[in-house]
């Protein structure tokens, strides 16, 4: 009996195989989505929990000036600590022959013979250090890749204040570096101009002075340590020797961003395929309500024969969720494939041993048996309405559709100028108000992720342009080992090419206000400067700090500071003195949380007349390179950065990964929108095949007759751009609240040509679908439609 | 007098269903005068629709030549049989095939819109007898109402012919006769040649010619040389 329901299933899904395939379409991105994000998400958790565990990476780093390694004994002792390991940490200049500008590198101390240690590093060619580590290094893969070094070659590293040229043995990648980032206030890794170069202790301790001596203890915890205590204990201990203040892995800087990503994908996970499912079972319910109301005649056939209710409403459900299925599966391939690609993705930015891709049954199961879900639900109703089909009911034909005057009409004089076409628009949209509905929500869903997509670009855009306009003026910025005096500057302004420098302090602090507290750099400025910009929120400039702080606005927040507050300043540095310093206001910046002080008060803070560590500077265009090298073979120069090579090596990383992403997203929006409009217009063609026919018949042409349609469509689509611009910003507000973190905030900018852009593309989509049911149209067959009424 | 509208050579329509072969027409042979009042009488299946829709261009024929005046309908394009409609023919349905989204006044202005000449909607809507009725919606009017609105759409564009399907056959006998006044009013005030099919051999009366049709064929041809007058038949 059910046997050849089945068939009828089966040739009904052949006779709508469109619309079918539309639905299972937006169903398979809805799974797509969900599978892609799932598996990146457990690929990539999976992949650093296997890596950390592997390499030991610390639960607690905590970095001093300089202490004997004996005191790791003391720290072991604390309760909830597992292992410590002290080592020499040490930023250093590497000077690379092929290229003008220099790249820098952090140095980091191994023991001089293999053993597992905590942050352990994965060899990936060459070997560990020799008995004799003299003058080996172990260099970052990725650069190495970079740059064509391999073990055997030489580097040139400017280590406290010598040049020496050092053997690598061995390129490695580490848990610390999984995100190749030098410090905050960048957000994007720079493989090309920063590595990890990883000594002997012996020959670390020998190069920087630092015999049984270390400037960084790692421990790992127990488990079920606190960490808050841990810190606390670590902080005590290590007070004496210049400690900066011990943090947790949660603050480890490529642990937070390769966190945020893991988080950002699991709370996307479920937003952004419950948003297509719901289409898709939105959809779904008009297309079976609207064939069980065309099959009413069938349905009571079946019911007299004495078919039961329940076959019959299963019958519906099973073609819905048969669609689902196919939906599911088109979604679970294209999703593992997706996932895949998003791994090799993340590869650019992640640097892991390798980046496990395996396929979960289990993410797979689950996507399937969601999209059955759903489509169940947009079949419910009309398996419902064709259980409750009494046979005799249905025998009967259907009562004509009643129409009736709409708001248009009221103005007569525009409804007396538009043609029947637009008469027969407005009215039908007005009688199938759901659809109507329907079809705008589609489109204003289509739109609105077009511009978010369009968004995150032009964020980007304006943040890279608010620094260089607003914030950043110099071209190079020069960074010291060490605080120096006024000289230094005098030695920087006489260098080839520089036209003019202002001296920097940066000072690292902990800033508290009662129990709130933040670790962060102080810009100590100077007053007369021009190279660096303040900006309010309204981009006006702000006047340099005199006595007093300027907060940015995020850290303002976090310490629930404001203009005129106190705030209690520990200085992490020197004699380390707490002072008492009053908030003079609050600026708006998009990158870090960080605080600004005149350079004279930082000077004072740290007992000098003025100390300096960094140099902002002009230069001429034309000898900028012979500068950089200059620079990159002073000693006490502990980095250099090219402003517009940050901008440019920003910019290409982030298109790049954007152009996929820009890809999908249309490819997406373009599923729903023409998903959704080509289903409704079939829909509206099937119930008024009839009139159209009867219009043929009369005369008129095909394209006049779909003008009906089309029109409609056109209508129903620049109606719904509205809302979907609206919902667009919506997104992007949420996006920017979202990601208003104290690394990073997006810039909210609406740009008019995003909007342009997002309603051109929307009109290609709706043209697509009006193309696709112009065909439909031309196949309607005349002489059939008339005879008569099913 | 002799001014043939229409010249049928030697038709046969042909249709493929799945694996069957259905030969609804049989090399038929006819001319239509212009003005004249046909009547195609016949029982379903005899092909009376497929030769109703040969004539106003709606299908093709197999073989043989289908002519409206000079012009060649067997071969033409789409588009050629989309103009030929337009300019040429009206066509009442069996079941009325009104916009059921536009008014009846509406429902003739259509028709108006896309004619060359046309006639004025108001008073073809008068014509039919629904002067009062045209700001309904065809939900809101009887089946002969309907059908008045279809004839008087039919009539708007001022065609050459007049096509109808059955017009009667989804009313009851009162009116029924009032539409086949309307018609008749049609064809003898106005001029338009009518062609009329029907399985009704009562309705046959009011026709200038007869031609009745089985299996494909016309098998018999009449010529009444006083039509009745609706009022005066009887079914």
């Amino acid at each position: 009996m059910v046997r050849s329901l089945d068939k009828v299933l089966l040739r009904e899904i052949f006779r709508m195989k469109g619309q079918a395939i539309a639905i299972a379409l937006i169903i398979a991105c809805g799974i797509s989505s969900f599978v892609t994000i799932l598996i990146a998400y457990r690929g990539l958790k999976g992949t650093r929990d296997a890596y950390y565990r592997e390499n030991r990476m610390a639960d607690v780093f905590a970095p001093v000036k300089k202490a004997p390694r004996s005191i790791a004994r003391d720290l072991r002792q604390i309760e909830g600590v597992r292992q410590v390991r002290p080592r020499i940490i040490f930023d250093v200049t590497i000077d690379l022959p092929q290229i003008s500008e220099p790249c820098f590198g952090r140095v980091s101390s191994l023991p001089d013979r293999r053993e597992k240690v905590i942050n352990d590093v994965h060899l990936v060619s060459g070997r560990y250090f020799t008995d004799d580590g003299n003058r080996e290094v172990i260099i970052g893969d990725r650069f190495a890749v970079e740059h064509g070094l391999s073990p055997g070659d030489s580097v040139e590293v400017i280590m406290n204040n010598r040049k020496e040229a050092l053997r690598i043995v061995g390129t490695a990648l580490s848990p610390e570096f999984v995100y190749m980032i030098r410090g905050a206030g960048d957000i994007l890794p720079d493989p090309v101009h920063f590595t990890v170069l990883w000594m002997s202790t012996s020959f670390a301790e020998s190069v920087f002075d630092f015999e049984d001596s270390a400037n960084e203890f790692v421990a790992v915890l127990d488990p079920e340590a606190r960490v808050r205590d841990v810190l606390d204990n670590f902080d005590r201990i290590l007070d004496r020797f210049g400690g900066f203040v011990a943090y947790g892995r949660k603050d480890q800087l490529s642990h937070r961003f390769l966190s945020d990503e893991i988080e950002g994908l699991k709370g996307s996970a479920t937003v952004t395929p419950a948003i297509f499912l719901g289409v898709a079972a939105f959809v779904l319910h008009m297309l079976l309500g609207r064939l069980v109301r065309t099959q009413r005649t069938r349905i009571a056939v079946f019911r007299a024969f004495g078919y039961t209710t329940r076959a019959i409403s299963m019958h519906y459900l099973k073609l819905a969720m048969l669609m689902g299925l196919v939906g599911a599966i088109i979604g679970s391939v294209v999703g593992l494939w997706f996932a895949r690609h998003m791994l090799e993705m993340y590869t650019e930015f992640y640097q892991f041993p390798i980046l496990r891709f395996s396929v979960d049954p289990l993410v797979v199961a689950t996507g399937v048996l969601v999209s059955l879900l759903f489509a169940a639900l947009g079949a419910v109703a009309a398996a419902r309405k064709a259980a409750r089909l009494r046979p005799a009911e249905g025998l009967r034909p259907e009562a004509p559709g009643v129409f009736r005057r709409t708001a248009v009409e009221r103005w007569r004089w525009l409804w007396t100028r538009l043609g029947f076409v637009w008469r027969m628009v407005f009215r039908n949209i007005v009688r199938t108000r759901r659809r109507a509905a329907l079809t705008i929500g589609g489109v204003a869903l289509s739109t609105s992720i077009i511009f978010l997509s369009l968004f995150s670009g032009d964020s980007m855009d304006e943040l890279l342009d608010y620094e260089a306009r607003y914030v950043d003026h110099h071209d190079l910025k020069v960074t010291f080992n060490s605080e120096r005096g006024l000289p230094a500057l005098y030695e920087i302004c006489a260098l080839p090419g520089v036209r003019s420098a202002e001296p920097e302090l940066v000072l690292g602090v902990k800033l508290v206000n009662g129990y709130r507290a933040k670790r962060i750099g102080i810009f100590g400025l100077d007053q007369e400067g021009v190279l660096r910009g303040l900006l309010d929120k309204d981009r006006g400039p702000i006047e340099k700090p005199v006595s007093g702080l300027l907060l940015t606005r995020k850290l303002a927040e976090l310490l629930h500071l404001a203009r005129g507050d106190e705030v209690e300043v520990h200085v992490l540095e020197g004699r380390r003195q707490v002072f008492t310093a009053t908030v003079e206001g609050t600026v708006d910046e998009y990158l870090g949380a960080s605080a600004y002080a005149s350079i004279k008060t930082l000077s004072r803070w740290v007992g000098e007349e003025t100390a300096l560590n960094s140099v902002r500077l002009l230069a001429n265009p034309e000898r900028r390179n012979e500068l950089a090298t200059e620079l990159k073979n002073l000693p006490a120069v502990e980095g250099v950065s090219i402003r517009e090579q940050a901008s440019k090596v920003f910019r290409e990383t982030l298109a790049a990964s954007m152009a996929i992403m820009y890809t999908v997203l249309m490819l997406f929006a373009g599923v729903i929108a023409f998903g959704v409009i080509y289903n409704s217009t079939r829909i509206a063609l099937a119930e008024r095949e009839r009139t159209f026919a009867s219009m043929r018949v009369l005369g008129f042409t095909r394209k006049e007759v779909g003008a009906v349609l089309t029109n409609e469509n056109y209508l129903l689509t620049i109606i719904g751009l509205v809302p979907g611009i609206g919902l667009g910003i919506l997104f992007c507000f949420w996006l920017s609240t979202v990601y208003d973190t104290d690394l990073f905030r997006f810039p909210m900018v609406i740009r008019v040509e995003s909007i342009l852009i997002s309603i051109v593309v929307v009109l290609f989509f709706t043209l697509v679908a009006n193309l696709a049911i112009r065909r439909r149209i031309r196949r309607l067959d005349l002489v059939e439609a008339l005879k008569s009424r099913e | 007098m002799a001014d043939p509208l229409f010249t049928v050579r030697d038709v046969s329509r042909i249709y493929t269903m799945g694996e069957v072969e259905v030969h609804a027409l049989r090399h038929v042979d006819l001319i239509v005068q212009r003005g004249e009042c046909l009547v195609i009488l016949g029982p379903s299946g005899s092909g009376k629709s497929t030769l109703l829709h040969l004539l106003g261009g709606m299908d093709e024929p197999t073989s043989g030549s289908v002519r409206f005046r000079d012009q060649e309908l067997a071969g033409a394009t789409g588009d050629e049989l989309t103009e030929f409609r337009r300019k040429h023919v009206g066509f009442v349905f069996q079941f009325y095939n009104l916009v059921p989204s536009l008014t009846a006044i509406e429902n003739v202005e259509m028709a108006t819109e896309i004619a060359p000449h046309p006639r004025d909607a108001l008073e073809m809507i008068g014509l039919v007898g629904l002067g009062e009725r045209g700001d309904h919606f065809p939900s809101q009017l009887s089946g002969g109402e309907q059908q008045r609105v279809a004839i008087a759409r039919a009539v708007a564009k001022d065609p050459d012919v007049l096509l109808c399907d059955e017009p009667t056959g989804a009313l009851d006998y009162h009116t029924g006769k009032t539409v086949l006044s309307v018609l008749e009013t049609v064809n003898r005030e106005i001029g338009t040649t009518l062609i009329l099919i029907t399985h009704n051999a009562a309705i046959a009366g009011i026709g200038d010619r007869v031609i009745r049709m089985r299996s494909g064929r016309i098998v018999e041809m009449t010529e009444n040389t006083h039509p009745l007058s609706p009022e005066e038949i009887e079914w």
